[in-house]
Parts: C-alpha cells; structure tokens; sequence
C-alpha cells in the first residue's frame, strides 16, 4: 500500500503537521501511530502487567484516537500527551469492567547480557527486578501512573503535569520523593 | 550507547546529577521493568489495518478541513469526545447540532439521505403504522443529519423508518425477557442462553458453524440515564458524528441505532446499537458479530455472512415492548428463590432493596454476593436483600462472626470496607501502612477484624473504631486461633536478597505482647494453612523460594505448638479450599503435586495431624477428588473430574474437563459413596450446611444449594462472574473473592 505520506522524520517534531495529514487522510494516521506505538503500549503493559491486555487496549486507544482526531487541537501540548490521556481512560474502564486477579508480569524474559556486568554495574538480576515488581505493584495506583508515565511512556515532567493535570512543580516533588522512597525499601527488602 | 550511559541521559532529572548507585539502580530496574518492552509485530500490523480500514468506510473517510471543528471565540477547545478525552480543568462540553455543516457536498448527502428515507419510508412501512407510533413528522435534511444520538428529553422530529421482524423469522415461539422496572420486555431464541454480567444480561446467540464467527450475542442495559446521556457504551470513545446514527420506531418507541466496527488484537467486532430513553430509563440494546481476522489462521475459514446472521437481531429488537407501568406480582412458579435477571444498576450512595428479593429459605442463614455494582446482601431466613452500591469494584465479602457486619475488599482504593447486615455503611477507622489485600479476617469468636496491610504490620480492628497494632513485619498470612484468642502469621524476614530470605512463624497473643517464634525457615517459603481444630497446633506448606516450583506444590507440616518438631503430611498444592477439618479433629487433604488439577494422581487423604499420619482414600482409576468438605456429621464431599486424554490447551477443552466434575459424597473410609447426579456437571466449591442437610455449590456462574436427601437443586444467587477455569484447570474465580455465606 503506498503511503500517500512525504517520508517523515519518525525521530524528530513535526507533529502538528502529521496531525493536520492524519485528519484529512486516515491512512496518513499509520506514521503517527508508528511513532507512538512503543510508548502507549509500554504505558499499557506498566498499567495492566500483561502483554495481551495491552495489545487490546493499544488498539482501542488508537481507534479512539483515530476517530477523535478531527476534534484535536493541539493548542502547544504535545501529541503524546493527548493520546496518553485516551491511554488513561482506557485503563480506567478496563478496570471497572475487569474482573479483579491478572496475573501481573512485567519482569523480562531476558535481561541483559553478562558482559555488562561489573562490580558498579546497574544490571539488576531476575530476582532483583521480582522484588521491584513486588514493590511497584504495593504502590496506590496514583503512584504507579507517575512510575508509568515516567519510565514506560517515557514522559518528562512538564508532559506528565498535562497528562494528569496537576502542577509542574508539584509532580517534580512527588516523583522526587516517590523514587527515594522507593530506593530505601528496595535497599532494605 | 552503554545502557549506563543511556541510563544516565535519560533520566538525569531523577539521578539529580549525583553518583548515587542505589539510586542509579533503582532507576535501572525500573528502566528494565517498565521501558524494556516491545509492543508485537501483529500489534503493528493490526492498527496500521485499522487505518486504512478507516480510511474505506465511508462518511470518516475523508474530513474536510471545514468539517474541522473550530472553536468558537471565548470557548474552550479541544471537543473531543465527551465521556473520553477533556483536558484537566476544561468544561466538558455537552453535543449540539453542528449548525456550520453547511458545504455543497453535505447538503448533496443530506438530500441523498432524505430520499433513502423516503424510500424506506414508502416501501417498508406501507400503510402499517398504527394509532401508537403517531403521526410521521416531516423529514427534515438538517435533523436527519445530525450525527449525535439525541439529548435525553429531546423532542425529535426527523423521519424514522420501522423495525419489522425479517419474514421468515417467527418469534411467536420464543422467550421472553422482561425487565419490570426498565418498563420492557423483548424476546428471544429459545437456544439463546442468557448471562448476567456487569451490570447488563448477554444473550448468546446460535450461529452457523465452519465461519470466522467467533461469537455472537446481544446485551442489554437498562438503567438511568448516564450523566453524558442515553447512548451506547459502543460509541465511547468516538467523536459525536464520526458514527452515523439514525433513528428507527419499535413498538411506538423511538431508537436511535448505529452500527459500529471495532477491532482488538486478530479480532473484529460489528456492532448494531439500539438506544433509547423514551421510556424514562436508558435502554441499550447492543448486537455484536466477533469474528476472526483471516490472518489468524493459516488457512483461513470461510468469512460469516453478515447479513443473514444479523437477521436475528432484527427479529429480536422487533419483539420489544414498553411494559405498562404497575403490574409487580411475583411469579408463584419461579422454582428459583431470586430472579436472576436483571441486574440491579444502583445507584451510588446509599444501601437500596436489592433485584434478588425472593422467598424465604429457612435454615441457609445469609449471604453476601459482590455483584457487578456492588454487593448483595441476602438474607435467606426473611428472603430479603438489600443493595450496597459501591463505584468501583469490590471482592472478598467477609461476615464477621455474629453475621452484624460485613468486611470487604474494596479494589479501586484497595481499602477494607464497613456495613452493617443492613447494608448501611459504617466508617472504618483509619488503618496505616495501606493499600490493602484480601488479608484481613475477622475473628471466629468476635467482631474484631485483624488486617494485615500490604506495608507491613498486624492489625486489629473494631467496627466501633478502635485500630491497635499487634504485630509488626510484613505479614505474608495469618490465621485465628479455633477459641479467637491468638494470632498466627507468617513473615519474610529481612534479607540481603530475595533467595536466601527466610521466613518464620509467630504467634502472638489478641491480648497483646511479644510475639513468639514457632518456625523458622532459612531460605525458604512458608504459607500458612491454619490451625488445628483444638488450636494445640498449627498447619503450613513449606517450599523453595521459587514461585514457578511451588506452584507444582508444596510440603504441608504439622506443627504441635507444645513441643516437638514439625511432621510432614503430604505434598500438595498450597490451597486452603483443598484443606478441610472434621468436627472431630481430623483433616482432609488433596495429595498430590503438579500445577494442573488433573495431574499428580490428586487424591485425598485422611490424615492425624498429631502422630503426622494419612491415609489415601482410593477412587475410581482416571480420576482426582477435589475440593474436599466435611459435614458436621463426618461425611466428605468433594468433586470428583476425570484425568483427560490429552492436554486441555484451549477453552473448549478445558470446558469439557469442567464438565466431570461432579459432586459425591462419601463416608470418611470412602465407602457409601453417592454421586449427586442431580446437582448437575461442572461444580465447584461445595460447602454444607450448618445441619448437614445441605450443600450449597458454584456452577454455571450461580450459587447452588442440593438437599443431600431429596437431591432437587435450588438456585439461590446469579454470579455476575464466569464460573471458568485457567489454563491449569483451576476455577479462576475462588469463592472467597465472590461470596461469603452466613451459616
């Protein structure tokens, strides 16, 4: 299928203009999916803790995204932010209409090879990564979001303020104290 | 790029520039844990074939720039759909005819539109229209068109064209489905098979084998009329008018209908929604095809045709009727005590007269039900039942022991909620180191409930308020003693790594004092399984600290708390629903490893707990006993399943496994045995009575209850949850989540 698309810079700005390409041209949609594909599905898979559940609701979150896109405005926030918030509400139902027990995995098959391992190394072990699981998983589920949009989704602070709708400031100190809270317990576990 | 390095870039706001390994760490870890995954291949592919599939249908097709919507001066931007996506802070804004649809093209469609109308208008309905549906309104291109499903309350006026039952389609001998309160009643085919489910009833539907046809079915939601208005839960999610909506007349009442095509991972799902609100409460009639992507397949069957499997729809939305208001005598014939269907939508607040009124059933105490919008509280000896509404989720109800409150779980705030057996809702004192797990338990003797937080420490609580804390560590399990008077709980003691953690057994007085260790377990796993009946002696199931090993089974010991060294019983899966006591002091188990429940040559075994002896109780070669419960006067019931031929590796399979399980009753030596043929295939959980009269059973998502004497089984609760297995052959539904019954 030809994309009726000029090659577009998947690394770069450039939103408003595939937005603007998208609502004319549902086709042209697939570029901006392709570029946030990987961050509303990590998003997902660190909100449910399971592959498939996240797969679904990726694609629910882009079919929602595709169909509201005539109403979009960027108005200066990102384009990711945007679809995080679709991303939000999507969990949000698929908790309601969820039956409770889902069996929570997030630790990877694979981690990394061993050559990287030294004595200061940042690698952590299967094990270690469980107990930080375990520990994740402890956290209310406001907090677990911040984690969510930090790592998976891989938002910076001022983005995670639009996305949640809370002050700048306010989600630094939070994510602040959330980590070095998290570092004692993982320390002490 | 090193992942340090890489690490470091990327989260140099959280490291705050300083050489802090730990921290450093941390963030790794959760780099590793939440950032390190791939979204599949097919995921890929499935939404760039959403795109395009987009891109065909016709009406979202194309947009033209002056179909964009722009704001109005001093109004806020950003309409996307109204219940999906509003930024923080913005006023929502409620659909309004979108007057500015003014181009040469939309007026062309419009009047494309009109003469359809007036063609369906001519030819379908004929001259068939009766003194009920009124007068016909002029058509009128601008209302016609409009895309949104119409405000509650407002009058409407476009043209409508009239469901008619497809010919050769005869309803006369079919079912019906009524909903008093809703004022509807609709039918539909008798091999229809009907589920109550969050808060709407499923109709399975029959269709033509040998197709991509997955599933197909109708809900039906009837409740008051969301804040956002009367719409179909389908449209969530979508831009008001991205999906056409017309409206049609049944039986006088007006609808509007859409039809919807949504899709999820290989999966397709068409939808046909029928909505109104001319009843006065919001009515949802929602048709779904799901069928398979050909992609799914690799050699892909052939594609279901749509339009004759949607002829049944038709017929059924056909068949609706508004119900005169009054009428509410009960059906004297109902062999049932509660009407299933419908489900109750309550409304937030609080306790309300719950859908499950029925007659009385003296002798089987009372029962606490979550339901899709909270809980029910059934009262058996009065045949009342009241409401308790709860927003979010709730699950593991717990009576306390003199049946005056009632504990739960609640899973949106992971909190522990309060009622009284009223259902009236009592605040719960403030409880530290939260969120919440089913951990918590109310004692045997009185109302006090014990909690163990999932950030530590042993808790106990009084519905009058008083919170003391008895023990701290992180509790992984605890058990009342039999006489309510001590605490046992198992704990991980601090380690310097997850492997070599050990884990100990305490005890510790409800009076209070230093907790006394009574196990210790050096890098290893202790689950604690309860304790003797006399309370001279606790069980638990030791393993290795491997989830993937323990989950074949674990070692149960007997531990007499006097003196001595714990005894081995057996290895087992660590389940307490496959533990029971006599009155008389002796346990049953289910033997045998292995993480499926047909494998390892389950059995049970009788066994003394003090001299750590059991005895296996033979069965039938094939088979394993499950689920074992002992009645006051020494009888065992347990369910009995066939061993499969073969791995049980999908659904279907794994619903035929389901169907052996039967229910027997046997003596403790194994002779006398009786199956219940009566109460039917597939059951699970049996629990007796207090006389022993009873059992009362899980099957076919509904509670049971069979009188062992004159086997005739009685239904007494619809479950709002699929009563289905898990891959290893388990019910993924365990009783406690579900139900708490007061005997």
């Amino acid at each position: 299928m030809k994309n009726p698309q000029p090659p577009v810079d998947l690394s770069g700005g450039d939103d408003e203009a595939l937005v603007e390409a998208a609502r004319r041209d549902p086709e042209a949609f697939g570029v901006l999916y392709q570029r946030y594909l990987p961050q509303i599905y990590r998003y997902l898979r660190a909100r449910t803790g399971n592959a498939d559940d996240a797969a679904d609701l990726t694609q629910q979150v882009f079919l929602k995204a595709l169909a509201a896109l005539p109403g979009y405005r960027p108005c200066g926030r990102p384009f990711i932010t945007w679809l995080l918030r679709i991303a939000r509400n999507a969990v949000a139902d698929f908790y309601r209409r969820r039956r409770p027990i889902v069996a929570f995995d997030l630790v990877p098959e694979v981690t990394w090879g061993a050559g990287e391992e030294s004595p200061e190394s940042i690698v952590l072990r299967r094990e270690e990564l469980a107990l930080l699981q375990a520990l994740y998983l402890r956290l209310d589920p406001a907090k677990q979001e911040l984690l969510a949009l930090r790592f998976a989704a891989g938002l910076t602070v001022p983005e995670i303020a639009t996305v949640i709708g809370k002050r700048e400031a306010a989600v630094r100190k939070q994510l602040h104290r959330l980590i070095h809270q998290l570092k004692e317990q993982f320390r002490d576990a | 790029m090193t992942r340090r390095r890489r690490i470091i870039e990327q989260y140099a706001d959280l490291l705050d520039g300083r050489d802090d390994t730990e921290l450093a760490r941390l963030v790794a870890g959760l780099d590793a844990l939440l950032a390190s995954s791939e979204p599949p291949a097919e995921l890929r592919a499935a939404i760039s074939g959403l795109a395009r599939a987009q891109a065909r249908r016709s009406g979202t097709a194309v947009v033209p720039p002056e179909l964009v919507w722009e704001p109005q001066a001093g109004e806020p931007e950003a309409p996307q759909s109204p219940n999906v996506i509003a930024w923080p802070g913005e006023r929502r804004r409620g659909r309004r005819p979108r007057t500015w649809l003014r181009s040469t093209s939309e007026l062309l469609a419009a009047g494309m539109v009109l003469v359809l109308f007036t063609w369906l208008l001519v030819t379908v309905l004929g001259s068939r229209i009766d003194e009920r549906t009124g007068p016909l309104a002029q058509p009128d291109p601008t209302t016609a068109l409009t895309p949104a499903p119409t405000p509650p309350g407002t009058p409407s006026t476009g043209p409508m064209s009239i469901v008619t039952p497809p010919p050769g389609i005869d309803t006369s001998a079919w079912q019906t489905y009524r909903d008093e309160r809703a004022g509807f009643e609709l039918k539909y085919p008798p091999d229809a098979k009907l589920t109550a489910q969050d808060g709407s009833t499923r109709i399975d539907l029959p269709f033509a084998p040998g197709t991509n046809l997955v599933e197909k079915y109708v809900t039906v939601t009837a409740g008051p009329p969301p804040s956002g208005g009367c719409t179909s839960p389908q449209l969530a999610g979508y831009q008001p008018g991205t999906i056409p909506t017309e409206r049609v007349l049944v039986d006088g009442v007006e609808f509007n209908r859409a039809i919807i095509d949504g899709a999820a991972a290989g999966n397709r799902y068409e939808a046909t929604s029928y909505w109104t609100d001319a009843t006065g409460t919001c009515v949802v009639l929602d048709f779904v095809l799901h069928s398979a992507v050909p992609q799914n397949y690799t050699t892909p069957p052939p594609e279901f045709d749509a339009a004759g499997e949607s002829e049944v729809f038709t017929a059924i939305v056909s068949t609706f009727r508004r119900l005169e208001p009054q009428s509410n005598t009960p059906d004297q014939d109902m062999p049932q005590l509660v009407t299933p269907t419908p489900t109750e939508i309550p409304t937030p607040g609080t306790a309300s007269p719950s859908a499950r009124q029925g007659k009385p059933f003296p002798g089987m105490g009372k029962m606490a039900v979550v339901t899709a919008g909270g809980l029910d509280l059934i009262d058996f000896e009065s045949g009342r039942a009241v409401t308790v509404p709860s927003e979010s989720a709730v699950a593991f109800p717990a009576w306390s022991p003199d049946g005056r409150w009632l504990a739960y779980l609640d899973l949106g705030s992971r909190s522990i909620g309060l009622v009284g057996s009223d259902g009236t809702p009592v605040p719960m004192p403030e409880v530290p180191n939260g969120p919440f797990t089913e951990n918590f338990a109310w004692s045997p003797a009185e109302d006090i409930l014990a909690i163990a937080p999932s950030n530590g420490g042993l808790y106990l609580v009084t519905p009058s308020g008083d919170v003391r804390l008895l023990a701290d560590g992180l509790v992984t399990q605890f058990a009342w003693s039999p006489d309510g008077q001590t605490l046992a709980y198992a704990t991980t003691l601090p380690s310097g790594s997850t492997e070599s953690a050990s884990a100990a057994i305490f005890t510790v007085p409800v009076s209070g004092g230093e907790p006394q260790q009574r196990y210790l377990a050096e890098g290893a796993e202790i689950v604690l399984a309860g304790w003797w009946p006399d309370g001279q002696g606790i069980l638990f199931w030791l393993g290795v600290r491997s989830a993937s090993i323990a989950m074949d089974g674990m070692t149960l010991f007997s531990l007499p708390l006097d003196a001595g060294d714990p005894v081995k019983l057996g290895v087992m899966l660590p389940e307490r629903a496959f533990l029971d006591w006599s009155t008389d002091g002796r346990l049953v188990m289910v033997e045998g490893e292995g993480r499926e429940l047909w494998s390892g040559d389950k059995s049970l075994a009788i066994c003394d707990v003090r001299a750590g002896t059991c005895r296996r109780l033979p069965k039938p070669e094939g088979t394993v006993s499950l689920y074992p419960a002992w009645s006051p006067d020494g009888r065992l019931a347990f369910i009995r399943a066939e061993v499969p031929s073969q791995y049980p590796n999908d659904d279907e399979a794994l619903r035929a496994w389901l169907s052996t399980w039967t229910l027997v009753i046997a003596n403790p030596d194994g002779s006398g045995e009786q199956v219940l043929d009566a109460a039917g295939t597939g059951v699970q959980a049996p629990m007796w009575s207090r006389d022993g009269n009873r059992l009362v059973f899980l099957r076919d998502h509904a509670v049971w209850a069979i009188d062992v004497r004159n086997p005739q089984p009685v239904m007494l609760v619809e479950l709002d949850v699929d009563t289905v297995l898990d891959g290893h052959g388990r019910p993924m539904v365990d009783p406690r989540q579900v139900l708490s019954w007061h005997r």
